[in-house]
């Protein structure tokens, strides 16, 4: 501190003091978070690696791939017909039909769905595409939104903050509008990731099938709720880390819930199940929500047969309670920001 | 109008499973403004805990009254708050980021410029290692960098607290330069706690010390000397012995020659030091050395905080 002892001249309070700009000051706070962008880094490499894998997995079957397919089709028809001829000899008498069923023939069965290189269909595909992108964006913004505090906490660079904006419902209210923005553009960079990954699987080795009517919205529907599902995410790690105050005791809570208490309620309470929170993950962003079937509990219709026990979540239902979910684990961390002594 | 205003300010801390705590107990403090006013006390005296309340970190008992530039605590911190500086402990960045983006970040949320950044980095001397990462950064530099933060937003009231911690000599040196410009700008109060006697006694216009939570004096550092002053002489005459006596028999209190020459005698509780000049001249004791003796803050510390220690 030799160079200059004098503190420097006061800023003028209309040139150095313009309006506070928390929401600024803590994009550029996330941006620079050198963990998060080593996440997104590899969150890139990982989608670089999976179109490549993509480009080696699907491709127009030759000769030889469909005359391989249609000969394993022969092969399981015969199977069946050797299956069936022995079920028709125990049958009793006159119910050989019903109590066997009809011939399976080669007609029933895509050579397609039978050959080792199938052209990627985007048909088929493109749900399915955009909920694994969706569930492996949420993971991520889970780790980001603990880290994004479980770090500050660490650092306590969130108390120096409160020496410059005293108001600490503001400063959370800034981290957790940050995140959330952050988390939405994570989960539409996804979808567009998946969207970029499929037109490249379907110019280079897809079919060039016309896609049905209502495609695109039913795609954007499924689309949009998994970028709903990551913003979740990343405020429910957010919460869990602000709470625990600690990034590593937060993602270790992660760990034990979904790991052993989902997977002991699944086992022991099966009933429980409308109320997990991976359950109402995938119903909130599979098309029409999700279906549980319980077969530990059943009743016998008239007819003798056994009704197992259903849940269905609809789409709404789990959003309503991700939602719920990620506002009290929020509300409880900043109510204790907001009333305890920081030190 | 002061920079701080403490009125029978009270903290407890209660923890489960603990007895409670008393931090504060009905603290009165009052740093007029301009110049440096010094806070002491011993470990646990609660220095911390003011400043922690003054800045809105921890909520005080209810009951006390708290006023920061005019502004009532914590109601109306936001609204002064742009005119506070304050580091507090060790400086609280994050680690992974250079010194120079730790600093913008700070200023960003207050609107502070950016230009302002490179000047406070400049004043700190820390501008060559602005771009290193913080957790590279030695203990000095750490603090250095936490009084360029305070600095940022060219505060009215600047609250250091332990500011020469992990500081080297020179480094020592020009914080308590910097702090007496400061406090001299006629524009800054400075607030600067410390465990280091020697620095209130050379920075700090004034004064308070705490003990077990509570303001047990306060006042400009020379008064606060004063009421730690002994009225103790140290006199030098050729024959001690002799002056001891002649002293003695005047209703003098007087210990025995300290010095291994034997030439030199304390007297204590002397209100006039001309008296012993006479009476030591009329017994023909003439004086090699006349010096008060006089007391230190450290002295006057123990005395005021009644710390054996």
């Amino acid at each position: 501190m030799s160079a200059v002892v004098e503190q420097p001249p006061a800023p003028a309070r209309d040139e150095g003091y313009v309006h506070p700009s928390l929401l600024r000051a803590e994009f550029h706070r996330f941006r620079s978070r050198r963990f998060i962008q080593v996440l997104l880094a590899a969150a890139l490499v990982g989608w670089l690696a999976a179109v490549v894998i993509g480009l080696f997995q699907f491709g127009e079957p030759d000769e030889g791939d469909l005359a391989a397919a249609r000969a394993e089709i022969a092969q399981m028809v015969e199977q069946q017909e050797v299956w069936r001829q022995q079920c028709l000899d125990d049958a009793p008498p006159g119910e050989e039909e019903s109590f066997c069923g009809p011939e399976i023939t080669a007609a029933e069965f895509r050579t397609e769905d039978f050959v080792g290189t199938a052209p990627f269909d985007l048909e088929q595909s493109a749900s399915g595409g955009a909920m694994g992108f969706g569930a492996a964006a949420a993971a991520l913004a889970f780790l980001i939104g603990a880290t994004w505090i479980g770090a500050e906490w660490s650092s306590r660079s969130v108390v120096a903050l409160l020496f410059w904006v005293p108001r600490r419902m503001q400063v959370m209210g800034a981290k957790v509008t940050v995140l959330a923005v952050a988390a939405a553009a994570l989960g539409v960079a996804a979808q567009l990731g998946w969207l970029a990954m499929a037109w490249i699987l379907r110019i280079a080795v897809g079919t060039d099938d016309p896609l049905p009517s209502g495609f695109w919205g039913d795609l954007l529907a499924t689309q949009g709720r998994c970028v709903l599902l990551v913003v979740f995410a990343a405020l429910a790690g957010f919460g869990l880390a602000n709470l625990i105050r600690n990034t590593g005791a937060a993602l270790g809570v992660g760990f034990v819930y979904f790991a052993i208490v989902e997977n002991a309620v699944r086992v022991m309470r099966p009933e429980w199940q409308p109320a997990l929170l991976t359950n109402n993950a995938a119903a909130l962003v599979a098309p029409g929500g999700l279906r549980i079937v319980d077969y530990e509990n059943f009743t016998v219709d008239a007819d003798g047969n056994q009704v197992f026990e259903e849940f269905v979540i609809g789409n709404l239902q789990a959003g309503i309670v991700l939602g719920v979910v990620a506002a009290v684990v929020i509300g409880l961390g900043v109510l204790l920001f907001q009333r305890r002594d920081v030190h | 109008m002061p920079a701080v205003h403490m009125t029978s300010v009270s903290k407890t801390y209660r923890r489960r499973g603990r007895p409670p705590q008393k931090a504060l107990d009905s603290l009165d403090l009052v740093v007029d403004s301009g110049g440096v006013h010094g806070f002491l006390g011993p470990n646990g005296s609660g220095k911390t805990t003011s400043i922690r309340v003054l800045l809105g970190l921890v909520r005080p008992d209810p009951g006390g009254e708290i006023r920061l530039l005019d502004a009532p605590v914590p109601a109306g911190l936001p609204d002064v708050i742009g005119a506070v500086g304050a580091l507090v402990e060790t400086p609280l960045f994050f680690p992974g980021f250079s010194g120079r983006l730790n600093l913008q970040l700070l200023a960003e949320a207050a609107g502070v410029s950016r230009a302002r950044v490179e000047e406070c980095l400049e004043t700190v001397d820390l501008r060559d290692r602005a771009e290193d990462r913080f957790k590279g950064y030695s203990l000095g530099m750490k603090q250095r960098l936490g009084i360029a933060a305070a600095l940022l937003k060219a505060p009215r009231l600047l609250i250091l607290d332990e500011p020469s911690n992990g500081l080297d000599p020179a480094g020592i040196r020009d914080v308590r330069e910097l702090i007496r410009r400061l406090g001299a700008d006629g524009r800054t109060t400075v607030l600067l706690s410390s465990h280091l006697l020697a620095e209130i006694q050379q920075v700090c216009d004034s004064v308070s010390i705490l003990a077990r939570g509570r303001c047990v004096a306060s006042g400009p550092v020379s008064e606060v000397l004063a009421r730690g002053a002994s009225g103790d002489l140290r006199v030098r005459v050729p024959d001690a012995a002799a002056a001891a006596a002649v002293l003695s028999a005047a209703g003098f209190a007087v210990a025995p020659p300290e010095h291994p020459d034997g030439r030199t005698l304390l007297v204590h509780g002397v209100p006039a030091p001309g008296e012993v000049t006479r009476i030591l001249a009329a017994h023909g004791h003439y004086l090699e050395e006349l010096t008060p003796v006089t007391a230190d803050l450290e002295s006057a510390f123990l005395a005021i905080t009644g710390d054996p220690a």
